[in-house]
């Protein structure tokens, strides 16, 4: 009887880890491109400014875990190729049953490579160097591509 | 029976603890505009995130990983016009724990090979100085 207790706990224990991996307190809702105007555009020429816009929410479910809100970085790196050649980011507070919406600019310059660019958005609870071993991603992360024209 | 049983919990549950993630970085050190590889060896399909930042503490780096059967890889091109001198790399899984790393963006050594003359232009102008003076000695003999 106690050998089958010692079991069920071990296995409560991992399935926790493993649906700690799937559950995520915020959700990434809608990613768009745009250019500085608000027109949404998936092709920028050289020097122009790409605006990625990124709506977040927390379910309202989640006030049963953080009833105070979830701290988050979300981070927007653009990459072309392996180099990541723009970066746009902010920090906050979201609660649960809240949607924010935040859009940062990454310029483009005018000796870029042209072609495809890859963004992601990440939202992570701090950056690694911050967060050591506590570090945890805080929703699914999403991906989009932009394309560079001379 | 049941002190076995103890024990192999104790040790799955510090296994757990005590587990960092294994990173490489291969090549250690590059040059500007090269690609590395940094390889992950974590636990099942857990999800990392790496950060590189340069010998200014710049952020020059950052992505979201999942691995898949423990292991898993990404790439840095390097720019360009990367700083020189040494870059720290951060890895945090959200089951195995962190670990930091640094690697070394150097400027390339080398160029082009050329063949150096040098050493044969000094000797025929030896021979030839030698030459002249032998024939020059010996009109003044005469």
């Amino acid at each position: 009887m106690k050998k089958v207790l010692l079991a069920a706990i071990v296995a409560a224990f991992f399935a926790s880890v493993v649906l700690a991996q799937t559950t995520y307190p915020i959700q990434i809702t809608r990613v768009e491109t745009k250019d500085y105007f608000g027109n949404i555009r998936a092709s920028f020429r050289r020097g122009e400014v790409i605006i990625i816009e990124t709506e977040i929410t927390c379910p309202a479910a989640y006030y049963y875990y953080a009833p105070t809100g979830v701290n988050y970085l979300l981070l927007i790196p653009l990459y072309y190729q392996n180099t990541m050649v723009g970066l746009t980011l902010t920090r906050g507070t979201i609660a649960p049953g809240e949607t924010k919406t935040f859009g940062g600019g990454i310029a483009t310059r005018g000796g870029d490579p042209t072609g495809t660019y890859t963004f992601y958005v990440y939202v992570w609870n701090g950056f690694p160097s911050e967060m050591g071993a506590h570090w945890a991603r805080l929703a699914e992360a999403r991906t989009g591509t932009v394309t560079v024209t001379p | 029976m049941k002190a076995r049983w103890v024990l192999v919990a104790c040790i799955l549950a510090t296994a757990l603890v005590l587990a960092q993630p294994t990173v490489v970085v291969i090549p250690i050190t590059a040059a500007p505009g090269s690609v590395v590889t940094i390889s992950i060896r974590g636990q099942g399909a857990e999800t990392c995130g790496i950060e590189i930042r340069d010998p200014a503490n710049t952020l020059v780096f950052v992505k979201e990983i999942t691995l898949s059967g423990g292991a898993g890889s990404v790439q840095w091109g390097i720019p360009t016009d990367a700083r020189i001198g040494s870059y720290k790399v951060y890895v945090s899984c959200n089951i195995s724990g962190n670990t930091t790393t640094t690697m070394t963006v150097s400027p390339l050594v080398g160029g082009e090979v050329r063949k150096d003359y040098t050493p044969l232009i000094t000797t025929i102008a030896v021979a030839a100085l030698a030459a002249t003076s032998f024939i020059l000695a010996k009109r003044e003999l005469k």
